[in-house]
């Protein structure tokens, strides 16, 4: 029996609701309906073009069909030049090619004509040039100028804004957007007034609104989300290694709400995309900034079109590699049970309690003398 | 709301007057309007709701408004919304899509090659290497050719904005008149001094005014093509720390402001922006991990020297800064590299963002020639360029060797333009 997908109903703004009551009816489908789907074998998910990674991305269980999944979002993060948007190209080419729409939101870097119409000519049938035209058609191309602009068409989707066959939205270089609205460190460490712990806080809230918004989006309009966003750093001090490159974007919401995530990367011997996040479960830990989980290994042609390669050469190649070491862990300055406690030290330091016995003698005589002596005779 | 001139220069504020105070005082800007409940705004700072639910649906429709309307004026074939109306297919091929038209040639063969033709309006290239190298020289030639007519540059004048030296006007006429490219030209379709504006800046402040106020008006009224910023560094060196973390972050802020208006500049215009960038050393340490290190020391994941740590390790390695940039400089992804030749271009991660493509100028190391007995000759130096990223095609390396010495007639490879005479003197007054 077909299970329909979970749906996230926990944010509902009423201004949402006053606007467009249209927008939360969702589709509803009869039973053997939704049962004529499955047999019929509609895709509920979209390929990225390397069957390796649609299959890493489909989860143990192998229970979807892998790939980007229809009603999720799939985060694709990575330096400048590791071939995010050429996988994001793929997909959207994939998804022109099974007849669904797709709407490319652009948020810094203009996404090139050229690229997509070379996408085009090479995946699709080759019968007439129209035919290539029409699938281009299907393209949609749009900026968003700042966050606001954003916000406004994701959180408040224009009627019709996304015809009823799409199949795939992109948002392109989404961190340079937030940080430009809502820097990370907005303010000095030190104090902050309430007001500005207040706007410190909004980024988060921000993307929380963001990934609710793109969620909601992708589960009644049946699409698939993904987003692209670059790099930033974060130390690492605890294991003594330097540097790691994270996602630009953050926070504890929004990698709850992103369902699969994918890090693209080139090494010596290519490029790499790895799996850190699929079917919603983390395939790594928190703690572990820097690793890369399931790798697949790729290189993109000249004309586009992504190529496996194969992978796993990442564990031959480090022995290949410079051996990079960590700087030595720094030991702790203050060991817990250095502090002393005079109550249960042990050693007479200064030896006092030899030269004052007679005074101790003596301290009976005195009103009120506290008879502790706290140390001890030595041993 | 200061920031919705900024976000919607045309929005008509008469009705939302009396709200624009408090919401200021309270510094919600347009976004938070937004994504925030209404009743929450107007619990935080005391307002009618019903008002600023209008204003929230005014702002909204408004901003869906400039969205279709700048995708409709950049891509006219699109099919617009809401009218789901269908596109014929005849109507699609006769518009010509934008990338086929004009491109900034570099006139050096192979990187345009790589370039897919050269480079594309409404991208903001940036153009690294050290000093002396060449990238002033490289920026230059391309002031001239993006007078050259459709489809080797754009028909357009450029600007030269300058944070060091002024503009070398001798240079450039030696360019014009010696270039094999410009001497085949009638002198009447050749490019000419007077489409070549430039403006020099010193510090931030005025940078920064001119970028946001000036420069948008002298490209409509002069009919600009090509934009040059030379350098971006220099002034931010200057001005903003770079130690404290504190510096770091407001200097983040500032170059993202920087490349919003370098953006907003190239896309509105349809304009090409190039930015030179400096560099500096990259120090790639020679960490070691501790394995000797007492018991009460080390932690539990490093204690044992097993092979599958070391292998996690290295896989986390991977994703460190470290090792990454060498892949999205323009330094370092060749094993045969030495690493004391290492530089990491300036401004950081921060700027990396910014820009859609990075070009790499490198020169060898010099070597000297053993001439016999005990004279040792200067060998040339070799400059080698290089596309590191480009958003226009993936790139795989191109690198295009520079050779010092004059070639005679080009044989195709190399141009000219790379001719040793053309290379900065000691007589020029460039920023060592």
């Amino acid at each position: 029996m077909a299970v329909p997908p979970v749906i996230d109903l926990t944010l509902s703004q009423p201004a949402q609701a006053r606007q467009a009551p249209s927008f939360h009816r969702l589709p509803t489908v009869s039973a053997s309906e939704a049962l004529q789907e499955l047999q019929d074998g509609n895709s509920r998910s979209v390929s990225t073009g390397l069957t390796s990674l649609d299959r890493l991305l489909s989860g143990a269980g192998g229970t979807s069909s892998g790939g980007l999944e229809r009603g999720k979002i799939t985060e694709l993060w990575g330096p400048a030049g590791a071939g995010k948007s050429a996988i994001a190209i793929q997909s959207a080419v994939n998804a022109l090619k099974e007849g669904s729409t797709v709407v490319w939101v652009d948020c810094a870097t203009a996404l090139s004509d050229q690229r997509i119409q070379e996408g085009i000519t090479t995946l699709a049938p080759k019968d007439s040039h129209g035919a290539s035209n029409g699938l281009l058609a299907e393209f949609k191309h749009v900026t968003a100028a700042t966050l606001s602009h954003l916000l406004a068409i994701v959180l408040y989707p224009p009627p019709n804004f996304m015809p009823s066959g799409i199949g795939l939205l992109v948002v392109d270089d989404l961190n340079v957007l937030m940080d430009l609205d809502y820097p990370r460190y907005q303010f000095a460490v030190s104090s902050k007034t309430e007001q500005q712990k207040w706007q410190a806080s909004r980024r988060y809230a921000v993307l929380s609104s963001l990934v609710s918004g793109l969620n909601k989006l992708a589960v009644i309009k049946g699409l698939a989300v993904v987003v692209i966003t670059g790099c930033s750093t974060r130390m690492r001090p605890d294991t003594g290694l330097g540097a790691a490159l994270v996602p630009g974007i953050g926070g504890v919401e929004w990698d709850g709400g992103v369902w699969n995530r994918l890090v693209v990367f080139r090494d010596f011997s290519g490029r790499f995309v790895g799996v850190q996040k699929c079917q919603g479960r983390s395939l790594i830990s928190r703690e572990e900034v820097g690793e890369i989980g399931r790798v697949v290994g790729f290189e993109v042609a000249d004309d586009g079109t992504l190529r496996e390669r194969q992978a796993s050469r990442l564990a031959d190649d480090a022995a290949a590699q410079v051996k990079p070491r960590a700087s030595p862990v720094k030991p702790r300055k203050r060991v817990f049970d250095e502090v002393a406690d005079s109550e249960s030290e042990d050693v007479d330091e200064y030896g006092w309690a030899e030269t004052d016995e007679d005074a101790i003698a003596a301290e009976g005589l005195i009103e009120g003398a506290q008879a502790a002596t706290t140390s001890t005779e030595p041993g | 709301m200061s920031d919705l001139l900024e976000v919607l220069p045309d929005f008509d504020l008469k009705a939302y007057i009396h709200l624009l105070h408090s919401l200021e005082k309270n510094d919600i800007t347009v976004a938070d309007l937004i994504s925030l409940d209404p009743i929450e705004i107007a619990r935080r700072c005391p307002l009618p709701a019903a008002d600023v639910q209008r204003l929230v649906l005014d702002v909204v429709a408004a901003l869906q408004e400039d969205v279709q309307t700048r995708a409709d004026k950049r891509w006219p074939f699109n099919s617009r919304w809401p009218h789901q109306a269908t596109i014929s297919i005849d109507e699609v091929t006769h518009t010509a899509c934008p990338d086929d038209e004009a491109r900034v040639s570099t006139l050096v063969p192979d990187i345009d090659h790589a370039l897919g033709g050269g480079l594309v309006p409404g991208h903001i290239i940036e153009v690294v290497g050290e000093s002396a190298v060449g990238k002033t020289q490289f920026v230059l030639g391309m002031l001239l050719s993006a007078q050259l007519p459709p489809p080797r540059g754009l028909g357009k004048g450029s600007i030269y904005v300058s944070t060091e030296a002024p503009l070398n006007t001798a240079r450039l006429k030696q360019m014009l008149i010696s270039h094999p490219e410009y001497e085949r030209l009638d002198p009447a379709d050749r490019p000419s001094l007077d489409y070549v504006h430039a403006i020099g800046t010193n510090d931030l402040e005025a940078q920064e005014h001119i970028l946001r106020y000036q420069l948008p008006v002298a490209i409509q009224r002069l009919n600009i093509g090509l934009i040059v910023l030379d350098s971006v560094a220099a002034n931010f060196r200057a001005e903003h720390e770079s130690r404290t973390a504190a510096g770091l972050a407001e200097r983040a802020t500032a170059l993202g402001k920087l490349g919003l208006t370098l953006r907003r500049v190239a896309i509105e215009n349809n304009a090409v922006v190039v930015v030179t960038n400096q560099v500096s050393d990259r120090f790639d340490e020679v960490r070691s991990i501790l394995r000797s290190s007492s018991p009460a020391n080390s932690s539990p994941s490093m204690s044992t020297a097993n092979p599958t740590s070391t292998v996690a390790e290295l896989r986390r390695e991977t994703q460190s800064l470290d090792h990454q940039q060498r892949f999205f400089t323009g330094w370092g992804d060749d094993r045969d590299e030495q690493r004391n030749q290492l530089k990491n271009p300036a401004l950081g991660l921060a700027w990396a963002n910014q820009i859609s493509a990075r070009i790499v100028l490198k020169m060898e190391s010099e070597r000297q020639e053993y001439l016999g007995g005990n004279i040792w000759k200067d060998k040339k130096k070799a400059r080698t360029l290089r596309v590191v990223f480009a958003p226009w095609g993936i790139v795989s390396v191109v690198e295009d060797e520079l050779h010092g010495e004059a070639q005679g007639p080009p044989d195709g490879k190399h141009t000219e333009l790379l001719d040793e005479e053309f290379w900065p003197t000691d007589e020029d007054e460039e920023f060592p």
